[in-house]
C-alpha cells in the first residue's frame, strides 16, 4: 500500500530520514520499514567488519532497530539518523566485546567473501584484501571503529566524534594510530604495494 | 600524506568497502517482528507494574466497603489470598496516573497477566470496585 507522503524524491536522504522518523514517532509502521530497508545494509556491513561474523552482526543490527523504535518519540530531528544508528551500533558492539571478554569462545570464522575469482591475479588481490580485513579486526576497539567509520562508511571526523562521543582530535589520533598499526601488521603485503 | 600512506589507503579502502553495505534478504521482516515482540513485552511489563497497586487497593477496599451480593467475598481467606497475590506480582515500572485509562487500556489489550487471580471476572469485579470508589 502506497501513501502519498512516502513518495518523496531522495535528493536529500537525510531530510527524508528525518521525515520518516517523525512518522515512526507517531506509530507509522511503513515509515519504520523504509528506514530498516534503507539502513540495515550499512549497519550489517559495519558490524560484520567489527565482529568478524555476519550472523552475530545481523543479530546486533536487529537490536539497533529495536532500540531506534524505542527512542523514536524522543529523537530530535536535528540529529542525522545514520549517525544515531551507528552510535547505537557502536554501543551494542562494545557490549558484545565485553560479553566475549567475560566468556571467551573459540574464534568465529569470517563469513566467506562472495565473488571469489579463481584467476591468479584476482586471487592475490582478494588475499590482500582479506588480510586487510583481518588486520582491521585485530585493531584495538577505538582504532577499529574510527577507521571503519572513516574509510568504510565515509563519515566525517565530526560525525565519528558524535558516534563515539569523543572529540575530533581523539578521532584523528585513533585513525592515525590505526594506519600505523595496519602498516606494521600488513608487513610483506604492504611492501609489495609500496 | 606521503606516498606510503597513499599506497596503504587505496587497498585499505578497497578491502573495507567490500563490506560497506551487506543487504540481507528478509532482514526487514525480521526487524519488524523483533520490534513487535519488544513492544508487546513492554506492554506486559507496564500492565504487571500497575496490577500490584490496584490489587492492593482493591484488597483494602474489600475490607472496608460493603460489597454487593454478587461482588467480592470479604472473608478472611479471600483477603489473605489477595494480599499474598499482591506480593507475587512483579512491579517493574512506575504505574500511570489515570487509573481509569489504565484499566481501559489493559482490557482493550486483552492481556491479563495476573496468575494469582482465579478468573478474569474476579479481576474485573475488583477493578469495577476500585473505580466506583475513586
Amino acid at each position: 500500500m502506497l501513501y502519498s507522503h512516502m513518495d518523496v524524491p531522495e535528493s536529500d536522504p537525510d531530510a527524508d530520514d528525518r521525515r520518516l522518523m517523525l512518522l515512526v514517532a507517531t506509530g507509522d509502521g511503513d515509515a519504520l520499514r523504509m528506514i530498516v530497508e534503507r539502513h540495515h545494509g550499512r549497519l550489517v556491513g559495519f558490524l560484520t567488519s567489527q565482529l568478524g561474523a555476519q550472523a552475530v552482526a545481523e543479530e546486533l543490527a536487529l537490536e539497533v532497530f529495536v532500540r531506534l523504535h524505542r527512542a523514536a518519540p524522543r529523537w530530535r530531528p536535528e540529529a542525522k539518523l545514520s549517525t544515531f544508528l551507528f552510535h547505537i551500533a557502536h554501543n551494542l558492539m562494545l557490549n558484545e566485546h565485553r560479553r566475549r571478554a567475560r566468556k571467551p569462545t573459540s574464534p568465529m570464522e569470517s563469513a566467506p567473501e562472495p565473488g571469489d575469482d579463481t584467476h591468479a591475479s584476482n586471487r592475490a588481490v582478494a588475499d590482500i584484501q582479506e588480510a586487510f580485513l583481518k588486520a582491521v579486526e585485530g585493531l584495538p576497539e577505538e582504532q577499529r571503529t574510527a577507521i571503519l567509520l572513516l574509510v568504510q562508511q565515509d563519515l566525517s571526523y565530526e560525525e565519528i566524534g558524535k558516534v563515539m562521543k569523543v572529540s575530533v582530535p581523539s578521532v584523528k589520533t585513533w585513525v592515525h594510530r590505526a594506519r600505523l598499526q595496519l602498516r606494521k601488521t600488513m608487513g610483506d603485503e604492504f611492501r609489495i604495494l609500496s | 600524506m606521503d606516498d606510503t600512506d597513499l599506497n596503504l589507503e587505496a587497498p585499505l579502502r578497497d578491502a573495507l568497502r567490500r563490506r560497506r553495505e551487506l543487504m540481507v534478504p528478509g532482514f526487514t521482516d525480521r526487524a519488524m517482528a523483533a520490534i513487535q515482540r519488544d513492544t508487546r513485552r513492554r506492554k506486559v511489563i507496564r500492565w504487571v507494574s500497575i496490577s500490584a497497586p490496584l490489587a492492593g487497593c482493591a484488597a483494602l477496599l474489600a475490607l472496608f466497603v460493603s460489597a454487593p451480593s454478587d461482588g467480592l467475598n470479604p472473608n478472611e481467606a479471600d483477603f489473605a489470598r489477595l494480599i499474598s497475590a499482591q506480593d507475587k506480582v512483579i512491579v517493574s515500572t512506575p504505574h500511570l496516573d489515570d487509573t481509569e485509562a489504565l484499566v481501559a487500556f489493559a482490557f482493550s489489550e486483552s492481556m491479563v497477566v495476573a496468575p494469582h487471580l482465579d478468573t478474569t471476572d474476579s479481576l474485573e469485579k475488583l477493578m469495577d470496585l476500585v473505580l466506583s470508589e475513586s
